[in-house]
């Protein structure tokens, strides 16, 4: 039986402690991160509050954002390239929720509102919160980038770019059937110079 | 068969740790996503992150993106100094300092244009930063503290799961995963056989829910890291067995975040480095203790 003593003296913060000391206090502000961000759901990165994959809900239906380039379909399906998959569609995806498809040429940011009312209630926060969403006007350069991107990431000479909206509903044995694809946007290549 | 796993000293941790961030660089290089190849980026996501918000406050993500010449010149010195340090054995401190900092600005960058905070960039971000410390015993602790940071990773994804959101008693959660990631590939790929695995798994929703605790379970079994580092040799397998299973029904890649596994390796303590030593766990020449 190991006395108590020599047990809490053995504790990696009570070593830390006693032969050093920044790391100890480094320690001591990552768990208070830790505990402020599962508080407040506002984290402090690397201090990261992992709640992905925990909801508890079925879906019924998805839509997902599909891209075609010159009236062919962008397979980028293979998880080893997840990296340029996020540049393409995780972007187009915040576009689309930032700018509802009207031909706006500009929108906001989904979580203006929330950081607008965070600002009011805790004024100190208004400078670092100063650059944390896009400019409106940002969004209307979006698109040619998108085009940009996708023809040097690819490495394809696309004359033309389209974006799909495809709508999945889920059957009675729960597999996705692809129901219908809407037209979002669709862009041609002097976006490019 | 043996489960031995390599007993490293300081200088070989090292070699692995900025040869593995390497290859992280070389992955990132042919998956478009290094900083020049993101072609001038305009829209980014700072999430409810302060650390974010404070990255962008600095104007940093905006002058390495917004300059093809600039992006171009950070890529080529993260290349340079991840180099270095390996062959350096992360010696030098400059060298050391320059290339942790450079992985944590391409970490905040990407996850911010990629308008996705991905975990598996975290490792090679916070890892180098371990080589900074010069005195052994220091070095020892530091190098113990992101053991203990790897393994929160896994124990609040558990804690998630299992204590404050409860999906872990949520019966259909196995399949719902598997086909809100997999939905797409499905519909765009109706023949070939992974589609044909992943409609079985969906259709016996009680091998996916099996499939989905074993998961979680795989994550709160690093839990054990916590209490004592005589069980390491079983959990650096965890990882990787979580991450396969993950990129094989989930789609999501994680691979990167195995950097973190050295941290899991036994380190051995400098002076008792010598060639004749045993390089297995089996002879213990290494330090065991539980914390």
């Amino acid at each position: 039986m190991i006395p108590l003593r020599s047990y809490i003296q053995r504790l990696y913060l009570v070593r830390c402690w006693q032969e050093y000391k920044l790391l100890f206090f480094l320690a001591i502000v990552f768990i208070g991160a830790v505990l402020y961000g599962h508080k407040s759901s506002c984290e402090i990165t690397p201090a990261l509050v992992l709640g992905m994959y925990a909801s508890a809900e079925q879906t019924g239906s998805d839509d997902f954002l599909v891209i075609t380039a010159d009236n062919e379909l962008l397979d980028l399906h293979h998880t080893l390239d997840e990296p340029r998959r996020m540049m393409i569609y995780s972007t187009l995806s915040a576009f689309y929720q930032a700018v509802p498809y009207q031909g706006a040429p500009a929108g906001e940011d989904p979580k203006a509102p929330a950081i607008r009312e965070l600002v009011r209630k805790h004024p100190y926060m208004k400078l670092l919160s100063a650059h944390a969403v896009n400019g409106g006007e940002d969004y209307g350069q979006y698109l040619p980038w998108l085009l940009q991107y996708t023809r040097h990431s690819v490495n394809k000479d696309i004359q033309r770019l389209g974006v799909y909206q495809l709508h999945v509903h889920y059957d009675k044995q729960n597999l996705p059937v692809a129901d219908y694809r809407k037209k979002l946007y669709e862009l041609e290549s002097p976006h490019t110079k | 068969m043996s489960w031995s796993l390599p007993i490293l000293n300081r200088e070989k941790m090292a070699r692995w740790t900025f040869g593995f961030a390497f290859f992280i660089f070389v992955y990132r290089l042919l998956t478009h996503s290094l900083v020049h190849q993101m072609r001038q980026p305009v829209l980014y996501e700072t999430d409810f992150d302060y650390t974010y918000w404070l990255y962008h406050l600095t104007g940093i993500p905006r002058l390495l993106t917004g300059n093809n010449a600039i992006a171009w010149i950070f890529d080529i010195s993260l290349l340079f100094v991840t180099l270095y340090c390996w062959a350096d054995s992360g010696r030098r401190r400059w060298a050391v300092l320059c290339c942790a900092i450079g992985w944590t600005l391409y970490g905040l960058t990407y996850n911010s244009y990629s308008h996705h905070h991905n975990v598996s960039i975290i490792g090679v971000m916070v890892l180098p930063y371990a080589f900074l410390v010069r005195k052994e015993k220091k070095f020892r602790l530091m190098w113990e503290g992101v053991r203990y940071f790897y393994l929160y990773i896994f124990a609040d994804a558990f804690i998630h799961k299992a204590l404050i959101r409860h999906s872990l008693f949520f019966l259909p959660n196995g399949a719902e995963f598997i086909k809100t990631n997999q939905a797409l590939y499905m519909v765009q790929h109706p023949d070939s056989l992974l589609t044909g695995l992943y409609a079985w798994v969906i259709t016996h929703p009680i091998v996916a829910y099996m499939g989905f605790v074993m998961m979680i379970f795989l994550q709160g079994c690093m839990l054990i890291g916590f209490l004592t580092r005589k069980w390491d040799r079983w959990l650096f397998w965890i990882p990787i067995l979580f991450h396969t299973m993950n990129l094989l029904f989930i789609d999501v890649f994680f691979y990167e975040l195995l950097i973190l596994n050295l941290t899991l390796l036994p380190l051995r303590r400098e002076k008792e480095a010598s060639p004749a030593a045993d390089k297995t766990l089996n002879g213990l020449p290494v330090d065991i203790a539980d914390p």
